[in-house]
């Protein structure tokens, strides 16, 4: 019990001194899993309107390799991006591996299938009288997956906190690809993992304590704004 | 006058059942014509092909004197409107509802706010403007889908049971309302209706179907 205790004091602490160690790993912690969830939205919205919206041959493989891809083991993610990146892996010309971006492509492998899954379920559960609506006003293939896409936004932003949810707990790939280097590419999930590793759980829980609460604000926000849409 | 919808040997089978079965059907441009008949006659399915939103599975249907199989749907579409028996309102307000049809055909800004205006007042919504369109009741939404496809100033109307919704008094309304509209529009027009009444004031022609086929044709005076 003590052991918690402390470990909420060091987060309390740390929180209101602004201690700059934390803030930074809070901050590299934030920009690493908000810029691979923007990838992944980016990649996974198109995506899976295209999945909802097409039928065309293979199209079921490629929906079970989506809703497969969403329990994709973070460990086994961060060994294929590594593989990827090393110097003498295929894309090891671009030299990020260890670095913040390696990290970001990782997570965003990891997120992209859930948000592609999740959209492709919120745009097929649209109403076909939706469909049939915009078909008849006259859209064409672009301005009706537009259309469907504000139309599902609700469940949308969920799928995006999904994709949130799923990057920001994850350790293994993190540590594989960014190597959990001080000041570089040190986030709370390997700092967690480290601390304990040292027997340091008090600081251990300070930083799950801290990851908590950076996870909740965000996804806070999001249901903020999509709870706010919802009761306009 | 030319036609603007003809018909050859149209059939449609769907789950091994015999849905529609019209040997010849053409329409001139600005006539319009009711379809009735009981429950399960095909007479919204009819209006569904006529309308390109449904394949048939076999026969010719031309519109505008192209065939339908040989022509860009969505160009053949944009000439059209479309009203259905339920009013799907997409999660936007009265006003972006509106907008949406013009916004794919790409009426400039000034142009589209005129027309809505002019079409809000015309169907007394001018005070729902800024409502959000899944909140109307079902004679508001029925009213604001009536605009919706009006707005467009299409060659053909398709109207699907266009009255079902409202009340007596707003019905009767409306139903003169809309009739001077289309003939003033000349607007070829094409309506599902279960009200002789309804189509005596709007029709030319009533067109009586029973199990997916054309059994008679009447002329309104």
């Amino acid at each position: 019990m003590e052991l918690i205790w402390d470990g909420i004091v060091k987060a309390i602490i740390a929180l209101v001194t602004l201690d700059p160690g934390i803030i930074e790993v809070a901050l590299l912690t934030f920009q690493v899993s908000g810029a691979a969830t923007l990838l992944s939205v980016l990649i996974g919205i198109p995506l899976g309107s295209v999945l909802a919206l097409s039928q065309f041959p293979g199209r079921n493989v490629l929906v079970s390799i989506a809703n497969f891809g969403m329990g994709l083991p973070p460990v086994v993610v961060g060994l294929w991006v590594s593989i990827f990146l090393w110097r003498s892996g295929p894309l090891g010309f671009l030299n990020i591996i260890y670095t913040p971006y390696a990290m970001i492509i990782a997570q965003a492998v990891i997120a992209s299938p859930i948000v592609i899954s999740l959209t492709l379920a919120v745009i097929q559960q649209i109403n076909p009288q939706i469909r049939l609506q915009l078909t008849a006003l006259g859209a064409n293939r672009t301005q009706m997956a537009w259309a469907l896409v504000k139309e599902s936004r609700l469940g949308l932003l969920a799928a995006v906190m999904a994709g949130f949810g799923g990057v920001i707990s994850e350790v293994g790939a993190s540590m594989m690809v960014g190597g959990n280097i001080k000041g570089m590419t040190r986030i709370f999930t390997t700092a967690t993992v480290m601390e304990v590793s040292k027997g340091n759980f008090d600081v251990a829980i300070a930083f799950s304590i801290l990851l908590m609460l950076l996870a909740y604000v965000v996804t806070a926000i999001l249901t903020a704004i999509q709870q706010g849409r919802n009761n306009r | 006058m030319s036609k603007v919808i003809e018909i050859i040997d149209l059939t449609l089978v769907l789950q091994g059942k015999t849905i529609l079965k019209i040997p010849y059907f053409s329409l001139d441009r600005e006539e319009s014509i009711a379809l009735t008949g009981p429950n399960g006659a095909g007479k919204s399915t009819f209006l569904f092909v006529m309308a390109a939103l449904q394949k048939p599975t076999a026969g010719t249907v031309s519109l505008f004197g192209k065939n339908v199989k040989d022509h860009s749907l969505l160009e053949l579409r944009r000439r059209m409107a479309v009203v259905f028996q339920k009013p799907m309102m997409f999660d936007l307000t009265v006003m972006e509802n509106l907008e949406l049809g013009l916004k794919y055909r790409q009426i400039n800004h000034k142009e589209k706010e005129n027309k809505i205006y002019h079409w809000l007042e015309k169907m007394r919504l001018a005070h729902l403007v800024k409502r959000r369109a899944r909140s109307l009741s079902g004679g508001e939404a029925q009213r604001v889908a009536l605009a919706q496809a009006l707005i467009l100033e299409p060659e053909i109307i398709f109207l699907d049971e266009p009255f079902a919704n409202l009340d007596k008094e707003m019905r009767q309304e409306l139903i003169d309302e809309i009739g001077k509209t289309l003939k003033a529009g000349k607007i070829t027009t094409v309506m599902v209706t279960h009200h002789r009444m309804e189509a005596a004031a709007i029709a030319d022609s009533i067109y009586n179907m029973e199990d997916g086929e054309i059994i008679n044709r009447e002329f309104c005076n």
